[in-house]
């Protein structure tokens, strides 16, 4: 019978290394896998359909932030508030939990940000102020969840920007997944070979990001070759968009409302 | 760097998107005229690049980390034009997907991160580069210019941030947007910037292109010799712009006379006395007490003061140039 070789057997040659003090990969890698989970776990991603028309989304997102910044007083800020709890409960509960997860991060950062305010007399704005920019993030952050990815660049076409620049949105949002899969790869593949070599990870990371450039350059002249055997000459063409129905009616209505709201007691001092 | 929705006015907003405007213009057009028809991915790509580059985080002393902008970095690999595009993009995508950044503030944004900081980082490159012949050289311009840079920018910053309790207040005097004036915002946001954010954003550019430059040289953008007459245009620009410091609100922090910190507020109460030591210790009378002189109008007194620093720093630059070529002077023959 074969015994194993005495080569294999664990105990001759026992490896301890050095302790790792690469804490910063850790983090990199952390944080780069966390937004590349938000990016694929947004509707859009999957086959999600859009809850409403982008634009019109767009447009409101955009109206709510104006005139909440706009506004004066609480009694619109309430109003405000109002309309945006409103739309948030016609989302998913799921969707529901990682606004409102957004809102809260910024909430406590616009606290710690404002509060030595009151130190130097000058805090009497600030709850004011602080409700503003947690309305303004939420209105943000209703927009980017319902939205999937192709509707927002969608919207942007159907608001008259000029095609190239939606060509190159749209490019963007693919290969910030691409890219950063291949950065991930990269950052795990350094923690694996630097194990017990410490001191090398830190000078690694103009590497990194070098590599990554250029992987981008050649990334960028594969694309232009793909876009070219389908027939791309220089203009991005995008199809007509289906119609609206009640959803858009409603919305369009609230909207109404709060630029009424608005004109009634946002302005007043 | 991100300015957040309602931290500044929405006149403020208004007015850095309109000064956007002519900026993504230029790129746009410069981009097209220069830039090939199969380059265009290059763009959407290296929007993509300058997103990941900003979560990239590099250790700091203090056992945290900070992030670089890399504003300047992108302006070295893809010409200012195309970073300024990039990094615009990048930060739409933020601001409308991350709340990283506000939709009313994305042209403030813009203007300080996609338009000053590669502007400015590329040009003083490029002057740096144009008179250094070593590669050692090359980097030290590099560094300097990415870390002056990002300074500007936060200074930028600062200013859009302080200037809001002068611009808008309520009926009860109260600031309505970012409560702190300029003695404050300019502090807090250098600070950290002139230390850590600064010195990280060198550190980060410099090992960057060092490695693209080794690896693959052809890849670095090549553009037109940098001009000295647009940063002497600058300077006249910041000369005439110096009598903004007097809209700042009282002196910055530790700065203050003896005249002012009586009035100091700290913790809602106003200090109200002079210190001992600060009333009967030694004054010294400059010529130009506070940027200004006697008997001319404050204005005047505060360009002066300006064009009089620029003129000492050009003449000690010169002087100490002069020396270094032996004591010869290149543009007078001898025995003129």
């Amino acid at each position: 019978m074969e015994t194993v070789p005495e080569w294999l057997l664990p105990e001759r040659e026992p490896y301890a290394p050095r302790p790792d003090k690469g804490r910063y990969l850790e983090k990199n890698v952390l944080s780069i896998l966390g937004t590349l989970a938000a990016l694929r776990e947004k509707p859009g991603a999957g086959r999600d359909r859009e809850l409403l028309r982008p634009e019109l989304a767009l447009i409101s997102t955009f109206l709510a932030v104006l005139l909440v910044s706009l506004s004066r007083g609480w009694f619109f800020l309430e109003t405000a508030s109002a309309f945006e709890f409103g739309c948030l409960c016609l989302l998913r509960g799921g969707i529901i939990a990682r606004v409102l997860k957004k809102v809260l991060a910024a909430g406590v950062f616009t606290i710690a940000i404002f509060a030595p305010a009151f130190l130097i007399g000058r805090g009497g704005g600030v709850p004011a102020l602080c409700c503003k920019v947690l309305l303004a993030v939420l209105a943000m952050a209703i927009f980017s969840a319902a939205t999937p990815w192709h509707s927002i660049t969608a919207a942007m076409a159907s608001l008259r920007i000029p095609g190239t620049l939606v060509m190159i949105l749209d490019m963007t949002i693919k290969y910030i997944s691409l890219l950063g899969g291949l950065l991930l790869d990269m950052l795990c593949a350094l923690k694996l070979r630097s194990v017990g070599r410490d001191d090398r990870k830190v000078s690694s990371l103009g590497g990194l990001a070098g590599t990554l450039f250029l992987k981008s350059k050649d990334a960028a002249e594969t694309q232009f070759r793909a876009m070219e055997c389908r027939c791309y000459s220089g203009n991005y063409i995008m199809k007509p968009r289906s119609s609206y129905g009640w959803r858009e009616a409603a919305l369009a209505a609230a909207d109404i409302a709060l630029l009424g709201a608005f004109a009634a007691f946002g302005i007043a001092r | 760097m991100h300015i957040p929705d309602n931290c500044l006015s929405p006149a403020t907003c208004a007015v850095m998107a309109i000064a956007m405007v002519p900026a993504w213009t230029v790129s746009v057009q410069k981009v097209s005229k220069d830039l090939p028809k199969e380059k265009v991915p290059l763009l959407g790509i290296g929007a993509a690049f300058s997103f990941l580059l900003m979560m990239l985080n590099v250790p700091v002393p203090g056992g945290t980390t900070a992030h670089a902008v890399g504003g300047t970095l992108l302006a070295v690999l893809l010409g200012p034009s195309a970073a300024c595009l990039a990094i615009s993009t990048a930060l739409l995508i933020q601001a409308l997907v991350f709340g990283d950044g506000g939709i009313l503030s994305f042209g403030a944004n813009c203007f300080n991160m996609a338009f000053v900081l590669p502007c400015l980082g590329y040009f003083i490159y490029k002057f740096a580069k144009d008179r250094v012949k070593t590669k050692r050289g090359e980097y030290i311009g590099l560094a300097i210019a990415s870390y002056l840079a990002i300074n500007f920018a936060a200074l930028c910053d600062a200013i859009e941030f302080g200037l809001q309790p002068l611009l808008a207040r309520d009926a009860a005097g109260l600031p309505l947007f970012c409560p702190y004036p300029l003695a404050i915002s300019i502090p807090a946001m250098l600070i950290p910037h002139l230390t850590l954010a600064g010195l990280a954003e060198a550190a980060f550019t410099v090992a960057i292109v060092a490695f693209v430059t080794r690896a693959s040289p052809g890849a670095i953008y090549v553009g037109s010799p940098a001009k000295t007459k647009p940063l002497y245009a600058l300077i006249v620009a910041l000369v005439a712009a110096s009598p903004l410091g007097l809209i700042a609100a009282g002196s910055a922090w530790g700065e203050w006379g003896p005249d002012e910190i009586k009035d100091v507020v700290n913790g809602g109460k106003a200090l109200g006395f002079v210190p001992a030591g600060m009333e009967k210790g030694f004054h010294y009378a400059a010529p130009m007490q506070d940027y200004g002189l006697k008997g001319v109008p404050e204005i005047a007194g505060y360009i002066m003061s300006a064009i009089l620093g620029v003129a000492v720093f050009i003449i000690v630059y010169k002087l100490l140039s002069f020396l270094r070529k032996g004591g010869k002077d290149d543009g007078v023959k001898a025995g003129a």
